[in-house]
Parts: C-alpha cells; structure tokens; sequence
C-alpha cells in the first residue's frame, strides 16, 4: 500500500468517526473508485457488467464502513469485496460474448500486420483467453502502472506469487503468439 | 521473470501489452450514476444495525461526560459553601469584638449580616450563571 493510500485510509477513517460522512464519503471514492472499477475490467472484461459491479461494491463499501474495525488495512477491506462481488457476479451470470469465444477468428488474423492498434487488440485478445490465474495479474500489471505490489494488493496475494504468474503468463502468451504465427517479437516494438 | 533487466524479446512484448493494456477510463458519470443509486439504496439490516450501535455508544458517552461534569460542579459547590462558611465565621469571629468597641453592641449585630450578604455576593459572582443574569441586566465587570 502506498503512503498516499494510507493516509487517504487514516483521513476517511477520521472523518467517518467525526460523523462528516459527506466528506468522507467524496474522500472514499476520490481514492478508490477508479482502482475498484479497474479491478472490476480486469475480473469481468466487459465495461458495463464492471461498471454495474463497481458500483455494487462501492455501496456495500460505503454501506459497511461503519462497522469496518481496523484489524487490517482499509484498502485489503476494500479490495476483498471488491474480489468477492466480482467471483460471486462471474458465478452467478455471465453476459453473452463477456468472456466466451475470445479467440474465435484468431486463426484468420494470422496474417493481420502487427503494426498499431489491431496488433494490440490481437494482443489483447490472446491475453483474453490465457488462464485467470496468468490473465488477471498481466492485465492488472498494466492497468496498475506495471506495480507488482499494487497488482498483489489487489488480488489479496503475496508478490512472489504475483511475479511467478506474471513470469508463466507471459510465457504462455509467447508460447500462444508462436502458435500464431506472432511470435516475431520486432513486429511487437 | 527479471523485470529489472528484459530481453529484447521481454522489451517488445512488454511494449506491446503496454499498448495493449492500457488502464481503462472511469466511464464517465460514473459517480452521478452512483450516487443516484445510493441515493435509492434502500438501508440494510446490518446498516441499521451499525448506525444505532453508533448512536448508543455516541449517547453513551454523552451521559458519563454530562454526569461527570454534574458531579464535578456539585463538588465546586460544596467547596465553595464550605469555605464561604468558614470564611463568614473567621470575618464575624475578627469584627464583631471591634465593632462593639467602637460603634456600641447595637451596631455589631450588624456585622454578621454584612458578611453573609457579602459571601452571597462573592458566591454568586463566581457562579457564571449569576454573573449571566449581571450582565444581562447591565451590571459593570460581569
């Protein structure tokens, strides 16, 4: 957790027990409500079922922070129900098309120019159908300005293991991209 | 993988999903959009809950502060009719002789009334409501 998060935490937490719930309410989502949206893109792809899950977790947030005891850090609270809304939203529904058939067409892309943009929703696309547990900490490194502490922050787990399937996922990835014919790495820069 | 020093290879890929990846946007209005729903959020058990453990405990604490501060001004009072008391007597004891010398005994039955409207004086210029009503009605110093 970085010192600003904790002092934006120490100063929420403030002004909840003064009672000023509107300032500390503005405070909360200044400080999360972009990260727990991103963490939601990064759990559920699809940008309206993570808006509508963000949004969910931000009330359940907003809603339990009275009763949040401090036995651990604001942000690890946060990110847990942010984690549990999205599993338990992947469990239950799934929109059409959200994760089914990312690599369809793939096959006839082969010989798709990796020069700009398409290469990159190529890539994003090969991302897309790596296994969760390679997937989410490649998206999140990036979506987290490339921090390994953030992205383990994050998914509640230790760096070491953030860093080992971060180093398997990109492994996989190249392995997939070979397969594809992308594995000229020149193309990618 | 080492991400202090890549290969390459690791340079381009990463180049590649930094592009590929970039951080997505807050829709925009999310926050109008959310808190219209929190508006509309109906209030849970569990907040109710929460909020009037808040309020009890905040009650809870009123009452020990107001008590203790009621206990506290009942001492002050005490304390101050105690010394007042003591301090009339000590004042009559030292007058009433010298008054009876010099101005006849008529006179010194005088004396113990000047000194308890004088401590009445003194105890209700300490007491901050008095000096309220003093300086309501206008009185200098109050």
């Amino acid at each position: 957790m970085t010192a600003e998060a904790t002092t934006d935490d120490a100063t929420i937490l403030a002004l909840r027990d003064q009672g000023r719930l509107d300032e500390a309410l503005s405070r909360l989502l200044d400080a999360y409500e972009a990260r727990v949206y991103r963490l939601c893109r990064a759990f559920l792809r699809n940008p309206t079922w993570a808006e509508d899950i963000a949004q969910q977790s931000l009330i359940r947030i907003w809603k339990g922070l009275s009763g949040f005891d401090g036995r651990s850090a604001l942000s690890t609270w946060i990110y847990t129900i942010v984690r549990n809304r999205c599993n338990t939203a992947l469990s239950t529904a799934r929109p059409s098309g959200a994760e089914d058939g990312v690599l369809e067409g793939l096959e006839d892309e082969r010989v798709v120019d990796a020069g700009t943009t398409e290469a990159a929703g190529l890539l994003a696309r090969v991302v897309e159908g790596l296994p969760e547990k390679y997937r989410l900490p490649i998206v999140l490194y990036y979506f987290e300005e490339e921090s390994v502490a953030a992205v383990a922050e994050r998914l509640g787990c230790p760096e070491g293991t953030v860093k080992t399937n971060l180093s398997r996922g990109r492994d996989e990835l190249r392995r997939r991209l070979q397969a594809l014919g992308l594995g000229e790495w020149a193309l990618w820069t | 993988m080492d991400l202090k020093t890549p290969s390459n290879e690791t340079t381009g890929l990463d180049s590649a999903l930094r592009q590929a990846l970039s951080p997505p946007p807050l829709p925009t209005q999310f926050r109008a959009r959310l808190l219209t729903r929190l508006a509309n959020e109906p209030m849970s058990a569990e907040a109710y809950d929460a909020m009037r453990a808040t309020l009890e405990q905040e009650w809870r604490r009123a009452q020990r502060a107001l008590q203790a501060e009621s206990v506290q001004l009942r001492w002050q009072t005490l304390l101050w009719l105690i010394g007042g008391a003591f301090a009339a007597g000590a004042v009559t004891a030292a007058a009433m002789p010298w008054v009876a010398q010099h101005y006849g005994t008529q006179w010194s039955h005088w004396v113990p009334v000047g000194v308890a409207a004088l401590g009445l004086g003194a105890s209700g210029w300490a007491d901050p409501r008095v000096r309220r009503v003093l300086a309501q009605w206008g009185v200098p110093g109050a």
